[in-house]
């Protein structure tokens, strides 16, 4: 099932979904290792797995998130200038952290055109209001486009609180992250971190 | 306002200090972690209740400990199973252990010891709260927890050597912190007074466990265990790979910690002259020295070489030391000679300059916690990133990854524990899942094609996404210089126990006791005081058995 496919689905089946109390070292854990699952660049899955808080605020959010895992990754391609940046088919896995280095290295504006999960960009450029102290003002030009400009002062909604994690949203990272396991074999199971069978000395 | 800090001498280069090999000669110093939670319990006088102890005469039931600290409350909840012998295994792939424990924030009703007794003794297996702040268990020394009962019910003595030999009653083979299994995230307690340093809640909870052996073995003994002997049972660990990639997945707390120990030396070693009460301390610790040297016996031939080749330059060291002491800069010169010697004697006398120099570089271990992570910088121009790889990675540039020794091993998580595994690359499948301690390697690609551009930083990293975190990596070094080990980690020679000793060092760990390249058994808490000494708690280096 596509990435699309399921998060509509997921809309469809909720908001009455199961739903647990997942920690944040674990959510964070996950992201990295289902983004590196998915095919991500380790710096990307990185930048991911940094947004776990304000992911978890929102189980919509998040199921964009593990959605938009399922793309093809491609690198963002800028054209335009370093000052005022456009960003053609953008996969905002790959983009969001592009479009925070430009903005940190002075891009007056970036537009976005044709985003797959453009409210995935707020965490982004929130995260990076509080890593970098660089506030910036989100503006949506219609379907699937988005224009980013600095600002004097933070403009972007706040992030509630974290809170429980639906159960179909850990099964999909989950699935993600078992493409980094490798499975056992005897061999490994004996070399193992070298200890014995039993240990009743 | 103006600080005036202490003269230092330079820090010792990165170069030499994050090679894996002096990594792994590393002793436990007066900042490790245990050391640091023994001296803030005294500084608080913290009292330790045991509310609860329903325990059978075989020693099978639950207790809870209790302690305030720093205006919080922390309860150790502990339970004890019996355990079939063939059950009874070190290897994380175990299911049931002697043991299980849980630090609860707060003091743990009916319910809630129900719900942690249906949960603790699972493990990775249960689920745990908010509530819950550590997670461990521990296996029993068959041999040492038998003998001691059955001589403090027979009314005879324990057999010292056997103590001395051992050191410990259980040892744990894991302590979970940080959001593992739904226990609290760190960041729950970060700033709690007593508890913000790194790994405080875990140290708590390994000597309150510690305490918990001696009292368990006292019941079933049906008689009390002298006091002297108590004081040299710690409690062991048992310690594989899983410990490992946390010193490469969190560089900014690596470089923290070296950093504070270097700076310790770094004040030690700039001091003019020592007067004759330092003078007598640093020979009273230097005895102390070979007394402890001479206890480390392990049953691996090659370390126990390796103890008494440190025991032999030791013995030349020591020798000079009166001599050493008595002229200007006394402790710089003494590390300066000690640089003829092993790297394990360099490391041990490292120790040993700063352990009696409290006043001066205890306030240090303020800095060793976690601050924010180092933000990647996509104004950096190129010649500083590659100025910045030249003179923190030059060491990776030259190596043939083309050459099957240079990558002969790799990490990977198995699927069956989900934990870190080393596999060999050319002999066994899953190299191309293998989790990314390469970092070497992911250096030298990321140079190979820096020095082949000529843009804007934001744009390297837009065309070559995949070198996005090896660029991160190599800017940190600007501001942390000891954030990185200075090892090919894949290569045929890479030894993972020398990172497990680095880290079980900083924990306070002693009497090392390898079983292979792999995994270690360790000794924590060893001479520590006991719940009722910590008015004199901070005397416990290197811990020999009183005479």
């Amino acid at each position: 099932m596509s990435g699309r496919d399921w998060f509509d689905r997921f809309v469809a089946d909720g908001p009455g979904y199961a739903a647990h109390r997942v920690t944040l070292a674990e959510m964070q854990a996950l992201l990295l290792k289902a983004g590196r699952g998915a095919g991500l660049p380790l710096g990307h899955a990185q930048d991911l797995s940094a947004l776990a808080p304000l992911l978890m605020s929102d189980p919509q959010l998040l199921a964009m998130a593990v959605a938009a895992l399922d793309s093809a990754h491609r690198p963002a391609r800028l054209e335009g200038t370093d000052e005022h940046a456009v960003v053609e088919a953008a996969e905002v896995l790959m983009a969001g952290p592009v479009v925070v280095d430009a903005l940190v290295a002075g891009a007056k504006r970036v537009v976005l055109h044709n985003m797959d999960w453009p409210l995935l960009l707020w965490p982004y450029l929130a995260h990076a209001q509080v890593v970098y102290g660089q506030c910036v003002a989100l503006t949506a030009e219609g379907k699937g486009t988005v224009m980013i400009t600095p600002a004097s002062r933070d403009t972007l909604d706040t992030f509630p609180p974290p809170g429980p994690v639906p159960d179909v949203i850990m099964q999909r990272l989950n699935g993600f992250a078992a493409k980094t396991y490798v499975p056992a074999t005897e061999a490994s199971r004996a070399a193992g971190a070298g200890a014995g069978l039993t240990d009743n000395d | 306002m103006n600080v005036a800090l202490p003269p230092q001498e330079p820090l010792r280069p990165a170069s030499s200090v994050m090679r894996l090999a002096r990594m792994g000669a590393m002793f436990p110093t007066r900042l490790s972690f245990l050391r640091t939670l023994m001296r803030k319990l005294s500084a608080e006088n913290v009292q330790v209740t045991r509310p609860v102890w329903a325990m059978d005469e075989e020693g099978y039931g639950h207790a809870v400990y209790s302690l305030d600290l720093g205006g919080f409350t922390y309860s150790l909840v502990a339970f004890s199973n019996r355990l079939d012998p063939d059950q009874r295994t070190d290897r994380v792939i175990a299911e049931a252990w002697d043991s299980a424990f849980v630090l609860y924030d707060g003091v743990p009703d009916a319910a809630e010891i129900a719900r942690l007794k249906a949960n603790a003794p699972l493990q990775e297996a249960g689920r745990f709260s908010e509530k819950d702040l550590v997670l461990s268990r521990a296996n029993k020394s068959v041999r040492l927890f038998a003998h001691v009962v059955e001589a403090l019910r027979n009314g005879t003595e324990v057999d010292e050597a056997m103590v001395a030999r051992i050191g410990y009653l259980m040892r744990t083979t894991a302590v979970y912190g940080n959001g593992k299994f739904g226990i609290a995230d760190r960041e729950l307690i970060a700033t709690r007074p007593g508890l913000n340093g790194p790994f405080m809640a875990e140290m708590l909870t390994v000597w309150l466990i510690r305490g918990f052996t001696h009292d368990l073995v006292e019941h079933v003994g049906r008689a009390e265990l002298d006091r002297r002997l108590k004081r040299h049972i710690g409690v062991g660990n048992s310690t594989g790979l899983g410990m490992a990639p946390f010193l490469v997945s969190h560089p900014e707390l690596l470089n923290n910690w070296m950093m504070v120990r270097e700076t310790a030396l770094a004040r030690v070693r700039a001091l003019p002259r020592l007067d004759a009460a330092q003078t007598a301390r640093l020979l009273e610790l230097a005895d102390r020295v070979t007394r402890h040297l001479r206890e480390w016996i392990v049953p691996d031939a090659a370390h126990q070489a390796r103890i008494e080749e440190l025991q032999r330059d030791w013995e030349d060291l020591a020798s000079a030391l009166p001599e050493l002491l008595d002229q200007k800069k006394p402790l710089d010169q003494l590390v300066r000679v000690s640089e003829a010697f092993g790297l394990d004697c360099q490391e041990l006398v490292v120790s040993l300059v700063i352990e009696p120099f409290g006043d001066l570089i205890d306030g240090l271990t303020e800095c060793m916690g976690m601050a924010a992570p180092v933000p990647l910088d996509p104004r950096m121009d190129l010649r500083t990133l590659r100025d910045l790889v030249d003179q923190h990675f030059g060491w990776a540039l030259p190596i043939d990854f083309a050459d099957e020794a240079r990558t002969a091993q790799f990490w990977y998580v198995s699927e069956e524990k989900l934990e870190p595994r080393l596999g060999l690359r050319h002999e066994e499948p899953g190299g191309d899942l293998e989790s990314p301690l390469d970092i070497a390697r992911q250096v030298q690609a990321m140079s190979f094609d820096l020095n082949n551009y000529d843009d804007t930083l934001a744009c390297f990293m837009r065309e070559f996404p995949q070198h996005r975190a090896a660029v991160q990596r190599v800017q940190r070094l600007a501001t942390h210089p000891y954030a990185e080990i200075r090892d090919n980690l894949i290569c045929e020679s890479c030894k993972p126990i020398d990172m497990l000793r680095c880290k079980l060092s900083f924990f306070g760990a002693a009497k090392f006791d390898p079983k292979s390249d792999r995994w270690t058994r360790i000794t924590l808490a060893q001479g520590a005081p006991l719940r009722d000494e910590l008015a004199d708690a901070d005397d416990w280096w290197l811990p020999v058995f009183a005479a």
